[in-house]
């Protein structure tokens, strides 16, 4: 089940492209799964472990994919670790419930993620109570933020 | 520094930005990989060697990236520029980073989901970049619909996933 925590969070990895710089393994980036990551949020293909073709960029290695695929890539393969959503756009709100399904997954946010009009289930952790869709995500939020 | 300023930005590979800033607190949000992270490191480098860096910046006025931690000595030299400031610098938030935003006379423009309740700024000076092939400009992200002033100019995010074999 996903987890969010809202506002500052010490123990949480803030900075995530940094993060992501000096510990990425190139394996993660031809995993299916990030792939398919990559695919759907930069709309790049990934051409080998170093390369990935993007549309506007061209040729780029992984340090210039979007603050948000490296932080759904440290989601997904360095699950030690509780990093900052915030810098993940709404498009990869999906992912990260995807991801949340089958384990526990503990995010920070200092915005209120766009989950969609679908319902889910969500821990808000500062308050301890469990959201089932954005109405109560929203409300549940509001001291925290 | 008052009234508007155009910014036109754009390397040689091809990435070219184009927009107009027009109070001094700009902030810029939306999906990922839009190009906002892009945008910064151009004035980034275009801040450490100019021309050299193969980056082009026109605007009739100094184009800094906030790109140090030790962003209280950066801000105390520069003045009547505009300020770029990515989510990447934590201080974002505090009420100290909004103190001199707010006794500044740089302009600033603050790459951040989050919103900032410690600064005043407007509901129509919040963007999203909207990119067409190589072209990027800022729209607004609440956009004035007749009888509801500030729809939100977006459609819910599409929630199927697609794997990739």
């Amino acid at each position: 089940m996903l987890s969010v925590f809202f506002g500052d969070m010490p123990e949480a990895i803030y900075n995530t492209a940094t993060y992501f710089k000096n510990s990425y393994r190139s394996s993660w980036i031809t995993d299916p799964y990030a792939v398919s990551i990559i695919k759907d949020v930069d709309r790049s293909d990934v051409v080998s472990e170093n390369v990935i073709e993007s549309p506007v960029l061209g040729s780029i290695s992984p340090l210039q994919l979007s603050g948000g695929v490296k932080t759904l890539l440290l989601m997904r393969f360095d699950r030690k670790q509780i990093y900052n959503a915030s810098t993940c756009g709404d498009n990869c709100a999906k992912w990260i419930l995807d991801m949340a399904k089958d384990r526990k997954l503990v995010v920070n946010l200092y915005h209120v993620m766009d989950f969609g009009r679908e319902d889910f289930k969500i821990k808000v952790v500062n308050s301890g109570r469990i959201v089932h869709n954005m109405a109560e995500l929203i409300h549940e939020s509001i001291p925290y933020l | 520094m008052n009234g508007s300023h155009l910014v036109k930005i754009s390397r040689r590979r091809g990435t070219k930005y184009t927009f107009t800033i027009k109070r001094n607190i700009t902030i810029v949000r939306g999906d990922c990989g839009t190009g906002k992270t892009t945008l910064f490191d151009m004035v980034a480098d275009y801040m450490r060697t100019g021309e050299q860096s193969g980056v082009s910046l026109q605007c009739d006025c100094p184009c800094v990236a906030l790109t140090d931690y030790d962003w209280r000595n950066q801000l105390s030299s520069v003045h009547d520029s505009i300020v770029f400031v990515d989510e990447g610098l934590k201080v974002i938030h505090s009420d100290e980073f909004a103190h001199h935003v707010l006794y500044s006379s740089n302009y600033f423009v603050l790459i951040s989901r989050a919103d900032f309740p410690n600064l005043p700024y407007s509901v129509d000076e919040i963007y999203k970049i909207k990119t067409s092939g190589k072209y990027h400009s800022f729209v607004p992200v609440y956009q004035d619909r007749g009888n509801h002033r500030y729809a939100i100019s977006r459609s819910a995010p599409k929630q199927d996933i697609t794997y990739v074999k």
